[in-house]
């Protein structure tokens, strides 16, 4: 699979719009999407686009069925098939980390940089990467990027990039250094912005952000086909501001460490072998301190740390492809709020009650390739979860809420899925089926009065939840010719026990100005369809132009409609690549959404289109390759935002930007 | 207070299940270590351990050890202008919280010991017990909701009695506090008249005695453990007292039965509430009783509706600003 992905990596980079399909070996398109953030192979384009001055989030924003909620102009939470974070799973090369922010302020995709990424995976629904967990919606595993043993004996990069918008600023540098045994990549960056101005000059208020973000990897190779590897990656935000938020960010830094070992064309069942230990932390501090008026002040710290490990196996036989994958890993989760009374003593909680979770589980794939035309997938993971609240004092004040509670829960969860395609001429149709469930989140299960800016409801989370399942089923068809490119696909998402907040009217709010309390439950049903139709036409070798459209059901067993559910989307490209020139004009063309969830708190959000123009060079200077690219992004300045941005954040007006790298 | 009393009341109980197995050890203990470390943990000695002889006025060794680590359990210290002797024989001890008493209820022990030989007397008992406030500008004498007479705090050692007095106001400039009581062992006995105790304010957001008046009477209510609360799910204790008809003369426990139904609300965070309290209502022993649930630290109000047998509201009915009875306890977790 790697190989194949690998393969291909170099054919990619031919795209444009940095949108990347990666069929895997065998034939698994519908349900695998990669986006290239930098490569390395290959002496094609370096940099698409923004390259490595856009965000993680710009670059995961490219690809299908992905969103993203904003609070801000940094940190941006992921909706994958219009399912947030509790439904889905993030993996930094295989590894668990949990987010340590109790409102959501720091999605795990903000620790790291575009500068240490290879490229970003997502696979759709639950046919998740193996580590994953719990992704019913899809799981993201952000790839690392390590120069490896063949690559260059040096290289150095430079990256730098300016938003007028905000005074964005993006500094980078990085250098990597291979021989036969040894490599390492090394680098920094740093990004800093003010507040941001919305369609027609509005400054948003506390919008700025600052952050710094370093890393390492280091390779040995003691003996041929024997690899060592080790990563570290230090990342620190400061000054972060949430304009849809009530608070900020003064401070949150994220250690991530690991160290593996791996086994390359080995013999028999299994050609390789890999297995790694990692340790991740995090500490996140939020408060409202530099905001005016506020009665009350506040300080909503909150720490996760977790240690795992993980061992892949991975093997062919016949025309079969297979792995086998173990993975364990304990997370802690800590945050609690203190409230500053003038005169009096402070007012202290315990939002997350340190919650200690164990997990471990076991993966088996297959990919089956029936004949040339008919291919079979399979996945089945199993976990068993225990979870305890370590914390005596959030133990207590749960138990109000939930008299005799157990202090620890253990259960089982698993996914399965079976997909088959077929294919000929250019012709694809693929089907597939999945079974899952996940334990309910630390936020859902053992939250403490978590204000939700969004709906205004302070939320508890409900000890007694039981897991959600959903059922998958997704179909697809393609053609794929010289000059048309068109796919159809549609998937369904079908829950039992699906887990909501829903209103307690006999409880009563502990923030000033809440609508009231909601208490996780499970609801009887839900269901989420998303369907989409992608049609590119490539009349000339060197144009090409690009068109998605989008839309998306979803529903709980009331009959309300869910909440952050996405309208009708378009999305066109005209993209350019004639010799060294590249050019794009794009828009995004979204209609108002009219199925929002009243229930939920949602409100209408008028529909809006913004357009983007940007062009790219790239020359060599002796021996440095140089790429700049330029561009504006909502080109006409419209004031808008999307469905899923935080209370109605508006997004930024007319953006210029510049940048520049250089590779020597 | 009454936490730190209670834990130490339940760690000696579970001591006593295996007191019988392990006395030996202890009297090995109380030879070898306890005296010194009781030197350490108090700065007076207040009383000093002694093994009795067989002394049938006094405790046994295991009674001793029990009573010896509960009046030195660093929580208690003794208030020595309370101290008297009957007859040059026995030596009264009264002890409290820090050696401490406050406005609002306040616990108050005693021991007895023999002079002769140090022993703790098993049988004496503490009555008339007077505080009694002079207000000194207005030339006034009041009481103070109190009980009058003593009872053995814990039958496993019956070397000390328990007495409260919950204190209206604190000692000022404008009036003090004298206390009396009568001590009595083997037909002795002695009258302590009048010693002045300092009887120290709350701190702010810590309000633990209210009062009502119903039927030409003016009833108290003592809240009893605002010490022990914290965040989680609290047994509320309370008691009801009534003011005498000579003011002067103790306010003692009401015969009267109430139900106290409680909303505790935060006003630091727009009255931020609680589910699922429970009605504090009089037990066997005449103290109310009832569940009081704290969601987090900070200043609780305590909003009390008093109702009588026929569920008529007595007291407490009527709203303040917030919405909620204006009639209410303040405590400060």
């Amino acid at each position: 699979m790697i190989v194949g992905i690998a393969a291909y990596t170099g054919v990619l980079l031919y795209s444009l719009s940095q949108i990347i399909l990666t069929p895997d070996s065998i034939d698994r398109e519908e349900s695998i999407h990669e986006v290239t953030v930098t490569s390395t192979v290959g002496s094609k384009r370096k940099v698409a686009g923004k390259g490595r001055t856009a965000s993680i989030e710009e670059h995961l924003l490219q690809l299908n069925n992905v969103g993203m909620v904003k609070r801000g102009a940094y940190a941006w939470e992921p909706l994958v098939n219009n399912m947030s974070t509790e439904r889905l799973s993030t993996t930094i090369d295989g590894m668990k980390i949990f987010y340590a922010c109790t409102d959501k302020m720091d999605p795990v995709t903000s620790y790291v940089e575009s500068g240490n990424l290879q490229r970003i995976r997502l696979d759709s629904g639950l046919d998740g990467n193996p580590q994953a967990t719990g992704n019913i919606g899809g799981s993201i595993d952000l790839k690392l990027r390590k120069s490896g043993f063949e690559a260059k004996p040096h290289e150095y990069n430079l990256t730098t990039g300016y938003e007028a918008n905000g005074h964005l600023q993006v500094y980078g540098a990085d250098a990597a250094f291979s021989s036969q045994n040894l490599y390492t990549n090394f680098g920094a960056f740093y990004r800093h912005a003010d507040n941001y101005r919305a369609g027609g000059h509005q400054e948003i208020q506390f919008s700025q952000f600052q952050k710094v973000n370093a890393f390492l990897n280091l390779g040995y190779r003691p003996a041929p086909d024997h690899i060592v590897e080790g990563t570290v990656i230090f990342d620190r935000a400061t000054d972060v501001g949430y304009p849809a938020l009530n608070m900020d960010v003064s401070d949150a830094t994220g250690l991530i460490t690991s160290l593996s070992y791996r086994r390359e064309q080995l013999s028999g069942w299994f050609y390789r072998w890999e297995t790694k230990a990692y340790y991740n932390h995090i500490t996140h501090n939020m408060d409202d301190k530099t905001r005016p008026d506020v009665l009350i002040h506040m300080d909503m710290p909150g720490k996760s740390s977790t240690a795992g490990l993980y061992s892949l196996l991975e093997g062919s036989k016949d025309n079969h492809q297979y792995q086998l994958n173990y993975d364990l890993y304990y997370n802690t989760l800590f945050a609690d709020m203190t409230m500053y009374v003038e005169g009096a003593k402070p007012m202290y909680m315990l939002t997350w009650p340190d919650v200690g979770t164990l997990n471990s589980g076991l993966l088996l794939a297959d990919n089956i390739r029936l004949s040339d035309e008919h291919s079979l997938h399979l996945s089945a993971k199993g976990s068993w979860q225990y979870q305890r609240v370590n914390s005596d004092e959030g133990f207590r004040a749960l138990s109000i809420y939930f008299p005799g509670m157990e202090r620890t829960k253990t259960g089982w969860m698993g996914r399965a899925s079976l997909s088959y395609a077929w294919q000929h001429n250019g012709w694809r149709i693929a089907a597939g089926t999945g079974y899952g469930n996940r334990a309910p989140s630390v936020t859902e299960a053992y939250g403490y009065f978590l204000n939700n800016a969004f709906d205004r409801y302070d939320y508890i989370g409900n000890p007694h939840l039981k897991n959600e399942s959903a059922v998958e089923l997704n179909i697809s068809g393609s053609w794929k010719g010289d000059l048309v490119d068109a796919r159809l696909e549609v998937n369904a998402f079908l829950f039992q026990n699906y887990i909501i907040g829903t209103p307690d009217d006999r409880l009563s709010p502990m923030t000033i100005g809440a609508a009231g309390v909601r208490v996780y439950q499970n609801l009887k049903n839900a269901q989420i369809v998303n369907a989409s139709l992608v049609f590119n036409i490539t009349p000339l070798p060197w144009l090409r132009w690009d068109n998605r459209v989008s839309y998306s059901y979803g529903k709980e067993s009331t009959g309300a409609r869910l909440p952050q559910i996405a309208p009708l989307f378009y999305t066109t490209a005209v993209k350019v690549l004639y010799q060294n020139w590249e050019g794009e004009l794009g828009g995004e063309l979204v209609n108002r959404q009219d199925n929002y969830s009243s229930k939920y708190g949602e409100t209408p959000t008028p529909g809006y289109a913004v357009w983007r123009i940007s062009a790219g060079y790239q020359f060599p200077i002796y021996s440095v390759l140089a790429n700049i690219h330029i561009g504006v992004d909502n080109l006409f300045d419209r004031y808008y935002s999307t469905y899923s941005d935080w209370n109605h954040i508006p997004q930024k007006g007319r953006n210029i930007y510049i940048n520049v790298s250089l590779q020597i | 207070m009454a936490a730190d009393i209670r834990n130490n009341n339940k760690k000696v109980k579970m001591m006593k299940k295996n007191v019988y197995q392990i006395i030996n050890t202890i009297v090995f203990l109380l030879f070898s270590g306890l005296t010194l470390t009781s030197c350490k943990e108090s700065d007076e000695p207040a009383v000093s351990i002694n093994i009795p002889a067989a002394d049938e006025e006094c405790c046994n060794a295991e009674e001793t050890f029990l009573a010896y680590t509960f009046l030195n359990n660093g929580y208690l210290k003794e208030i020595t202008s309370l101290r008297d002797t009957i007859d040059g024989k026995y030596a009264l001890g009264v002890y409290s919280r820090g050696g401490n008493l406050h406005a609002g209820y306040n616990d108050i022990y005693f021991a007895l010991t023999k002079i002769a030989n140090q022993g703790f007397v098993r049988d004496f008992s503490i009555t008339e017990i007077s505080p009694v406030m002079t207000m000194t500008a207005m030339g006034m004498k009041h009481a103070t909701p109190t009980v009058t007479e003593s009872v053995l705090y814990d039958a496993t050692f019956p070397a000390v009695q328990h007495a409260w007095i919950s204190f209206v106001m604190s000692s000022s400039d404008k009036g003090f506090w004298e206390l009396s009581y009568k001590v009595t062992t083997q037909n002795h006995s002695v009258t302590h008249n009048g010693s002045v105790i300092d009887v120290n304010p709350n701190a702010a957001g810590q309000e633990w005695l209210k009062s009502f008046k119903y039927q030409d009477v003016t009833y108290y209510l003592s809240l009893v453990n605002p010490g022990e609360f914290q965040t989680g799910i609290n047994t509320i204790y309370a008691y009801v007292s009534e003011q005498n008809a000579d003011k002067a003369k103790p306010w003692e426990v009401s015969a009267q039965e109430f139900t106290i139904e409680i909303i505790p609300t935060m006003p630091d965070m727009g009255n931020h509430s609680s589910p699922d309290n429970v009605a504090l209502t009089k037990q066997e022993s005449g103290i109310y009783e009832g569940k009081l649930n704290l969601t987090m630290t900070g200043l609780w109000d305590i909003h009390l509706v008093v109702k009588d047998k026929d569920g008529s509201i007595v007291a407490g009915g009527e709203n303040n600003d917030s919405g909620y009875s204006s009639l209410y306890w303040s405590v400060t977790i």
